[in-house]
C-alpha cells in the first residue's frame, strides 16, 4: 500500500473574507506525475490500494481552518455518506470510554482525519473530479467549497494483476 | 493548532488590592464542546480556565498538537497590536516631536509638567485620545490623586510583563512553555509559548507570574517599580479520537463512483497547468 498525500494549505483569513478559492487555496501532493501542484486544479495520480490522504495546513496558524467533506462528484449530495456532526459525536461517546463526554459536541471538525483506500474502479482508469468543503469552526455549519482538484486512477501496477484482482479481470474483459 | 490567550488584567485594582484576584480575565476563543465547570471553594475558577482539546489517534499519539501563546495586557495600559497613538497631520506629528524633545530634555518632573502644560492645544491632541485632566471629572489615579498630565501621556500603566509559568501543569510535563523574542518593544521584546501534552487529559493549574508597573514619584521623577503577582489559572485538557471523515470510523474505502464522470470541458483547460 502506498500513502499519497495531498496537502491543502488554505489562505483562511482571504478565503472567509470571499476571496476566489483559486486565489487563496493551494494543493500539492506527493504522487509522481499528476498536474496542477500549487493550484486548486491538482490532479493526483492514483492506483487502486493506494491510501490518500488529505491534510489542510492553515497558512496563518492562529487562523485555523478544517476540511468539513471531500465530495467525489457523481456521488450524490456533497453531504452524503458524510457523517453528520451529532451523529459522529455519538459513535466517539459509545466507543471511547475513556474520553469524558458531556453531552454537548465534540470539536469534532479537528478530530476528522480524511484518507481512504482507492477502490476499483470501472475501465481500469479515469479521472475522478472532487470537491473540498472548507470550514472555519464548529460552531457554523457555512462551508466554502473548492471545486477544480481531482485523482486520476490509473491502470495497476503489474503485481496487482497478477494477484487477480477485480480490476485485473476487467482488464481481460 | 495555535491558540491565543489574552490575560487582561485591571493592574490599578490589582495594586490596590494587593491581588489579582477578581481583576484578571482570560479571553481564548470560545469552544461549545466544553463541558461547564462549577465553581468549587479553592477549586478551579472556570473564568480562568482554558479548554485545550486535542486529537490523537487509537495508537494514543497526538493526531494535532495544540500551542498556547499567552498575550498579557492591562485594562488601562497602551494598547498592544497597534502602535502608540500618534499624531494626524504633519504639523502634529513636528509639534509631538518637539514636546517630546523638550520633555526629555526637562530635568524634574515640575518642569515636564510645565513644559506639556505649555504646549497642550485641546484642538491640537498632538498625542492622540490619551485622557488629559481637562476632560469632565478629573481622572485620578490608584492613591486618588488627580493625574499628571505626564502620568496621562504615558499611559496608566505600562503593560504588565509575563515573567515565568509554573504549577502543576508544569511540573506533570502537561505543557513546556517557553520565552521567545518578539519585535514588540511593549512586552519587553518577548512572549511566553507552550506545547501541550494532551495525551493528559484532566485540569491542571498553571500559575502565571505577572510583573505589574506601580507608578510612583521618587524624588520627583515618576518611576515605575515591578510588582510580582501569582495568578492562578487552569487547563482542561481533553483529547478526542481522530476519526475518519468518510466513514465515521476507521479506514475505509474512498466514496469514488463506479466510473468516472464525462470530463467537463472546463476542467480539461487546467490540466497540465502548473506542472511540477
Amino acid at each position: 500500500m502506498t500513502i499519497r498525500n495531498i496537502q491543502v494549505f488554505v489562505n483562511a483569513i482571504a478565503l472567509a473574507s470571499g476571496e476566489l478559492p483559486e486565489k487563496a487555496v493551494y494543493l500539492v501532493d506527493d504522487s509522481p506525475g499528476g498536474s496542477g501542484r500549487g493550484s486548486v486544479h491538482l490532479e493526483t495520480h492514483v492506483e487502486p490500494g493506494d491510501l490518500v490522504r488529505w491534510t489542510l495546513i492553515p497558512i496563518d496558524l492562529q487562523a485555523p481552518a478544517f476540511i468539513r467533506s471531500v465530495a467525489f462528484e457523481g456521488m450524490g449530495a456533497p453531504d452524503d455518506g458524510i457523517p453528520s456532526t451529532t451523529a459522529a459525536i455519538a459513535d466517539v461517546g459509545e466507543a471511547g470510554a475513556d474520553v469524558p463526554t458531556t453531552g454537548r459536541p465534540l470539536p469534532i471538525g479537528r478530530s476528522l482525519r480524511w484518507e481512504g483506500l482507492v477502490p476499483m474502479v470501472a475501465g481500469s482508469s479515469g479521472r475522478f473530479p472532487y470537491t473540498l468543503h472548507v470550514a472555519f469552526t464548529d460552531r457554523h455549519p457555512a462551508t466554502i467549497a473548492v471545486a477544480g482538484p481531482s485523482l486520476r486512477v490509473t491502470a495497476p501496477r503489474s503485481e496487482a494483476v497478477a494477484t487477480g484482482s477485480l480490476l485485473a479481470a476487467d482488464d481481460i474483459l | 493548532m495555535q491558540y491565543s490567550l489574552s490575560v487582561v488584567i485591571a493592574a490599578g485594582r490589582t495594586i490596590v488590592d494587593g491581588s489579582a484576584e477578581g481583576h484578571v480575565w482570560l479571553v481564548y476563543p470560545r469552544d461549545e464542546s466544553a463541558p461547564d465547570l462549577e465553581r468549587v471553594e479553592g477549586g478551579p475558577d472556570p473564568a480562568l480556565t482554558f479548554p485545550c482539546t486535542g486529537v490523537h489517534f487509537a495508537d494514543g499519539s497526538m493526531a494535532d498538537d495544540v500551542t498556547l501563546n499567552w498575550m498579557v495586557s492591562s485594562v488601562t495600559s497602551i494598547p498592544q497590536g497597534r502602535p502608540v497613538p500618534v499624531p494626524l497631520t504633519p504639523d502634529q506629528a513636528e509639534l509631538a516631536d518637539r514636546i517630546r524633545e523638550l520633555v526629555s530634555s526637562a530635568t524634574s518632573l515640575q518642569g515636564q509638567e510645565d513644559i506639556l502644560a505649555a504646549s497642550f492645544n485641546p484642538q491640537h491632541r498632538p498625542l492622540g485620545d490619551t485622557r488629559l485632566p481637562d476632560a469632565p471629572g478629573t481622572p485620578r489615579d490608584i492613591d486618588g490623586r488627580p493625574i499628571t498630565v505626564f502620568q496621562a501621556l504615558t499611559g496608566a500603566y505600562l503593560v504588565p510583563i509575563l515573567a515565568d509559568i509554573t504549577g502543576p501543569a508544569v511540573d506533570d510535563g502537561v505543557i513546556y512553555p517557553a520565552q521567545y523574542g518578539s519585535p514588540d518593544a511593549l512586552t519587553e521584546g518577548w512572549y511566553w509559548s507552550a506545547t501541550v501534552d494532551t495525551a493528559k487529559p484532566g485540569i491542571h493549574e498553571v500559575i502565571l507570574h505577572v510583573d505589574i508597573f506601580r507608578p510612583a514619584v521618587r524624588d520627583g521623577v515618576l518611576t515605575f517599580r515591578p510588582v510580582r503577582f501569582q495568578i492562578p489559572t487552569w487547563l482542561d485538557v481533553r483529547a478526542v479520537p481522530a476519526v475518519n471523515g468518510f466513514t465515521g470510523a476507521g479506514l475505509g474505502y474512498l466514496p469514488l463512483p463506479w466510473e468516472a464522470p464525462a470530463a467537463a470541458p472546463a476542467a480539461a483547460t487546467h490540466e497540465g497547468e502548473a506542472h511540477a
